[in-house]
């Protein structure tokens, strides 16, 4: 997808939140002590979004991108691999965990199950990256869990 | 003076030194790996201080802040990885000078700029505090909206990219601050039927999720990339006074701007360290040697960046107005704790305030020694594989997101706002922008409402005073001329394109 593609998509999605936003505050009426109302606010920034979000739009497709401030031996090219699945994967892994939370399966396991499936994932189920993750893993998982829990009084999911 | 003797004294008793020497450490440890930035760390900090008292909790988080900034230096110079963005401008002549064989020079240089621009601005800090607090008792509502109006241009017009993604983000920040409970009139709005929504956003599942998880999501999608590292090994870090001394209007004038550029609303020490490396380039009687390893690139850019720690925290104390994206987190400590920064807290917590102050001053001798101590540790440090430390910070998001309010709807909420600032980052979108105009949201609202209704109803009083007025015009001009700033670079890429076809 094109970058002008991806900066659209997300103005378009800011517009129809603003929009949505705009229409849920013309149901809020002023009151007799509060002549503005509460109601004005949201109307007044959600305009506001909407008019320089045109012109976001406008520049996406006529303006030339700025420039970014580089260090030196940072390269104009990128000649390393893009892993957006990867994201995908752990953010995938991140719900599981609230799930299995959610099924009341304490911190420790769950946490050390997301960490262990996340650091295999980062290291593309290498044999040898299993037995160091799972031992890291479980270390970190309940060692959290005594840090968060235990030491520091955290209520934990 | 007695309070702050006190506070000082309280910050070095053995119960608190451990949370100020642990918090430097660990500063300058996240600031020193590049993708976890001070205020990542700070953000996942803030529920371990639940159960702190305030003044371990403000200790832990101040030295953090301060040994951040000062911890991305060590891999901008040795490795040419800038740990934090504001080290991007010290790689420009650090490294160059450690690749002449001259490491523990540039990281001299570097730690002593670091140290004497904290204390600069830790001086303005105890200085300008109370009489700006005392200034902004006064301040009318339209005052404190059209200040916080410019704190928004300001940061949409300095930082990177377009100047009109930067005011959506700010203003998005604003719109997200708003549902729940209205504060004015006490009904509800903009909730959606969502029970869970009744009082609002939870402001740490926002922030975490807007600007920590969704800053690891893209670090994980860029988890290969390989930076071309320049290995040095260390050598003496010793500079001689009479070094020091042909440094001393270059220390005193970068100090200044990065003090200056920190309490400016908004703004953070990568703005800080780039407007005094170009002064003092600009300045310069040898322009040419500056990104050749020249001694005063290093020094500026480290004192500048340095130097809006204290800066940034004047109009965070004396207004509650954050004064960079760290601070946004720190304001957030200070409400965990049932604190509201701003003029008042001068007045009703004078302890709370000294307490600030006492460890912006400590903590800056403390990132001394370690820095100077420590270095060969923390380089060695550094070699160690960080990729393990992407899916431990996201756990310690989950749990920061769900301790605020004990919910997991809270949860859910900070994986909403992970995509939203994922989409933001990944398409120009300012996330600091965003999340200052969260935390600003309230205080935007409050200031309007009160001053139509001061104003019976009139938009036009707020140019028909001198704060208010002055700041409406200033926002204005930053505005147009960044829009021609911006107007004229695209216009060279055209010519540029033009001629390359």
């Amino acid at each position: 997808m094109s970058k002008a593609l991806k900066d659209s998509g997300v103005i378009l999605a800011i517009m129809l939140a603003s929009a949505l936003v705009y229409w849920d505050s013309l149901k809020l009426k002023a009151g007799v002590y509060d002549p503005l109302g509460s109601g004005t606010m949201p109307r007044i920034v959600a305009v506001t979004i909407i008019v320089l979000s045109i012109v976001a739009l406008f520049q996406t497709f006529f303006g030339a991108p700025p420039p970014v401030l580089k260090a030196p031996g940072e390269l104009e090219e990128e000649d390393f691999e893009r892993r957006p699945w990867l994201a995908v994967a752990v953010s995938a892994y991140l719900v599981g965990c609230l799930v299995l939370l959610y099924l009341k399966l304490p911190f420790g396991p769950s946490s050390s199950l997301f960490l262990f499936l996340s650091s295999i994932t980062i290291k593309r189920f290498e044999k040898a990256s299993l037995l160091p993750s799972a031992a890291l893993s479980l270390a970190v998982g309940f060692g959290l869990t005594y840090l968060f829990g235990g030491l520091f009084g955290v209520d934990l999911p | 003076m007695e309070g702050f003797l006190s506070a000082s004294l309280a910050v070095v008793s053995p119960g608190t030194l451990p949370f100020l020497v642990g918090g430097t450490a660990l500063g300058v440890l996240l600031g020193a790996i590049p993708g976890v930035t001070g205020a990542m760390g700070i953000a996942l900090l803030l529920p371990l201080t639940f159960y702190m008292t305030v003044n371990n909790a403000l200790t832990l988080m101040v030295s953090m802040y301060v040994g951040a900034i000062a911890g991305g230096l060590v891999t901008a110079i040795l490795l040419r990885i800038p740990g934090e963005p504001s080290s991007i401008v010290t790689t420009f002549d650090g490294n160059p000078m450690a690749r002449k064989g001259q490491p523990g020079k540039a990281l001299g240089y570097a730690v002593g700029a670091s140290l004497f621009g904290g204390l600069v601005s830790w001086a303005a800090l105890v200085a300008l505090t109370y009489p700006l607090s005392e200034i902004a008792v006064r301040l009318r509502p339209f005052d404190l909206l059209a200040l916080v109006m410019m704190a928004l241009v300001l940061i949409a017009a300095l930082g990177q990219g377009s100047i009109i993604k930067g005011l959506i983000s700010g203003l998005l920040g604003i719109l997200v601050s708003m549902p729940g409970t209205d504060p004015s009139a006490g009904n509800l709005r903009l909730t959606f039927g969502i029970h869970d929504l009744d009082a609002g956003f939870s402001t740490l599942a926002v922030l975490i999720g807007a600007y920590a998880v969704a800053q690891v999501m893209s670090d994980l999608i860029e988890v290969e990339r390989k930076v071309e590292t320049v290995e040095t090994t260390m050598g003496s870090m010793w500079i001689s006074m009479r070094e020091w001394k042909a440094q001393w209007w270059n220390l005193i004038r970068s100090s200044v701007i990065g003090t200056w550029v920190g309490i400016m609303p908004g703004i953070g020490a990568t703005v800080g360290s780039l407007v005094s490396y170009t002064v003092a380039k600009t300045s310069s009687k040898t322009p040419e040697k500056f990104g050749t390893g020249h001694p005063d690139g290093i020094v500026a850019s480290e004192c500048g960046n340095n130097a809006t720690v204290g800066g940034a925290l004047v109009p965070l104390i004396a207004m509650g107005i954050p004064g960079s994206v760290t601070d946004v987190f720190l304001l957030a400590a200070l409400v965990i704790h049932g604190l509201q920064p701003g003029p008042l807290l001068f007045n009703q917590h004078p302890e709370i305030v000294y307490v600030i102050f006492a460890a912006c001053l400590i903590s800056h001798f403390v990132l001394f020694v370690i820095m100077t101590a420590g270095i060969r540790y923390l380089i060695k440090l550094m070699t160690v594989p960080v990729w393990y430390l992407f899916p431990i910070i996201l756990l310690f998001c989950l749990i920061g997101a769900f301790a605020d309010n004990n919910r997991v709807f809270d949860v859910l909420i900070m994986l909403c706002f992970a995509v939203v600032g994922f989409c933001m980052e990944k398409t120009g979108f300012s996330l600091g922008a965003f999340v200052i105009g969260f935390v600003l949201g309230p205080i935007t609202e409050k200031s309007l409402r009160a001053g139509l209704t001061l104003s019976d109803g009139s938009y036009l009083d707020i140019f028909m005073h001198p704060i208010s007025g002055t700041c409406m015009v200033l926002s204005a001009a930053m505005f147009v001329w960044s829009l021609r700033s911006q107007h004229r670079i695209n216009k060279l890429a055209a010519q540029g394109g033009e001629a390359a076809a």
